[in-house]
């Protein structure tokens, strides 16, 4: 598996990371040398095996969907800790013009 | 009294604490005090709560006051927590820049259960980033050291819990355990460490790292230290749906040696290994094939493709787990930096990939996290993108059913399996942190067990030079009884042999 410059690029832009150029250098070479040892996965015989995605297993929660006192927290203690905010609303750049 | 309260078991102290021999603030200021003297050394701590804990001192001075005999047996017992569990009042870093100054508005589950044994929170202990690494050198903030060599790591990423327990400096501490975490740097230590059944123990207020195979566990002296600390945290919690009942609460058991099933896994002791580790951990074995367990060479097949099916699986989720770190609603954020329409002139779409909205999220990321969590982020949104998604996660998760079914096979045969927790010992400080590859496989003993969702121990059995081995017991899920009835008849035979290599 070929991991190029533009790859890493493409994947810091899906992940929001701005790499800078020497950290993308590093990342090439790093995920390269990973993806070449987690690619021995492909050595394993799978066919017919179902994927795990809980280990123990387990059923659905349900609960009535009414709101409960005992979830709430004091709204000053969330929002007074927002990097920008305007009364009770986080602020935010631009999403629409 | 006071100079001995290091030695002393969690029972110990509170019968110290009904027999009113000390009081809970004098033993809060004991551990305050050895903080003081100890931590700058080792810097286990990244915060002290000196007036929370003796609040909470006083408030059980006043229950011994009035109703000794109903005092709780972790009343007054001064804990560390590692600082990725959230208490309501302190800062919860998550041993990151991006949340440096977070102040955590609620309690997890397990700090509302220690709380009603009333507990005494000391601090938060260090830890490696957001729960990713193997060494606790992934902290943004300090280094942790090994208190039995300061040269070395303490392991991780509960390396701080690990360290301020080994070195006295509180009672127990807890941990959280996602491919090792708990049970590595109590191996590095020298303590006592368990992983829970996935489910046993409330995720809830745990900041998650990979949220199908991380668990929150306890780390003391004592195997019975553990077990206490154990009983109190576990249970069925409404607000992580993930948790389970369980439903024997642990008894006094009888569970005898003789006859007991014993696998031995012949894949973890192979190559790889230190040999002088694996030679201290077979003579421990063979302590309680002389007492009349029956030990078995078993075989879990998949083993060698635990690591990378870890390394594909927790990444994966760790993308998932820190989109929310976005410098929106909490946490450092680059926002107050980027101008807002500094671009008029050119029709960037807003939302789009170079927009200012996306700039936020983009630089303050680049900023916050430290480069471990990028690497993992970035591994984790490859293998979860599309073109590669079947390639990599979806084969993880089926080579993940083949390592859960060669134990269910194994545990068939036997009751407990046994396993070294690292195939080396404690390493230098420095020594594996340039080579990520490397550090990734400290875990390849560890890791099996989360993925399979199983319980799991370790416990110092003896030491290579001063620097102590760690045994790995485990065992079927939910049964935590067994594994403390087992691990203290090792703590009595291991400790009556006094095994040193």
């Amino acid at each position: 598996m070929e991991i190029t410059k533009e790859l890493v690029e493409r994947l810091a832009k899906l992940a929001r990371l701005d790499l800078n150029e020497k950290e993308t250098v590093s990342m090439q070479k790093d995920l390269s040398e990973i993806l070449a040892y987690v690619d021995s996965l492909n050595e394993v015989d799978i066919s017919g095996i179902e994927p795990t995605s809980r280990s123990i297993i387990q059923e659905n929660v349900f609960r009535a969907d009414e709101p409960r006192k005992e979830d709430y927290f004091a709204r000053e203690d969330i929002i007074k800790q927002a990097p920008a905010r305007d009364g009770d609303y986080f602020k935010v750049k631009e999403i629409f013009t | 009294m006071k100079e001995d309260f290091g030695a002393l078991t969690i029972r110990q102290l509170h019968q110290g604490l009904v027999d009113k021999d000390f009081s809970a603030v004098e033993l809060c200021n004991f551990y305050l005090d050895e903080i003081e003297a100890k931590d700058k050394k080792i810097g286990a701590f990244l915060q002290v709560s000196r007036e929370m804990a003796l609040n909470q001192a006083r408030e059980v001075d006043y229950s011994i006051f009035h109703a000794a005999s109903s005092l709780s047996v972790l009343a007054g017992i001064p804990c560390a927590i590692k600082d990725n569990i959230l208490i309501k009042g302190l800062r919860c870093t998550a041993g990151s820049k991006i949340l440096k100054d977070y102040n955590a508005v609620y309690n997890a589950t397990c700090i509302e259960r220690l709380l009603s044994e009333k507990v005494v929170f000391l601090g938060k202990t260090n830890l490696d980033e957001f729960a990713m690494g193997s060494s606790t050198e992934n902290s943004a903030f300090k280094i942790t050291k090994n208190p039995i060599d300061l040269t070395r790591v303490p392991g991780g990423t509960s390396g701080g819990s690990a360290a301020a327990v080994a070195s006295d400096q509180c009672v127990f501490a807890l941990g959280s355990d996602t491919g090792g975490s708990i049970r590595q740097p109590a191996s590095f230590c020298g303590v006592v460490g368990l992983k829970p059944t996935y489910g046993a123990v409330s995720r809830y207020g745990l900041v998650a790292y990979a949220s199908s195979l991380d668990q929150i566990g306890p780390l003391a002296r004592t195997v019975d230290d553990c077990e206490i600390v154990f009983n109190a945290i576990v249970g069925k919690d409404p607000r992580d749906s993930t948790s389970a009942d369980i439903k024997s609460r642990i008894k006094d058991s009888e569970l005898r040696i003789k006859n007991l099933r014993i696998g031995i896994p012949k894949e973890y002791f192979a190559e790889g290994l230190d040999r002088e580790v694996g030679e201290s951990v077979k003579k421990v074995i063979k302590l309680f094939e002389k007492e009349g367990a029956d030990v078995i060479d078993v075989s879990l097949p998949n083993t060698k493709y635990a690591l990378p099916c870890y390394y594909i699986i927790a990444p994966s989720e760790a993308s998932a787990n820190l989109a929310r770190f976005d410098g929106i609603r909490y946490g450092k954020s680059e926002i107050k930096n980027i101008q807002s329409g500094r671009r008029p002139n050119e029709l960037k779409m807003p939302g789009s990939v170079d927009s200012e909205l996306i700039e936020v999220y983009t630089k303050t990321r680049e900023k916050g996290f430290g480069p471990e969590v990028k690497r993992r982020i970035m591994l984790g949104t490859f293998v979860l993108s599309s073109g590669y998604y079947d390639a990599y996660y979806l084969r993880a998760q089926k080579v993940r059913t083949l390592i859960r079914r060669d134990f269910e096979d194994v545990f068939r045969k036997v009751d407990f399996i046994l396993t070294p927790v690292s195939p080396f010992l404690p390493f230098k400080l420095g020594e594996k942190i340039e080579d990520p590859l490397k550090m990734y496989l400290s875990d390849i003993y560890t890791v099996s067990v989360n993925l399979a969702g199983l319980p799991a121990l370790s416990m110092p059995v003896g030491k290579i030079n001063e620097l102590s081995v760690g045994l790995q017991l485990i065992a079927r899920p939910f049964d935590e009884q067994g594994i403390f009835a087992f691990a203290k008849i090792i703590e009595q035979l291991v400790s009556s042999q006094s095994l040193s290599f």
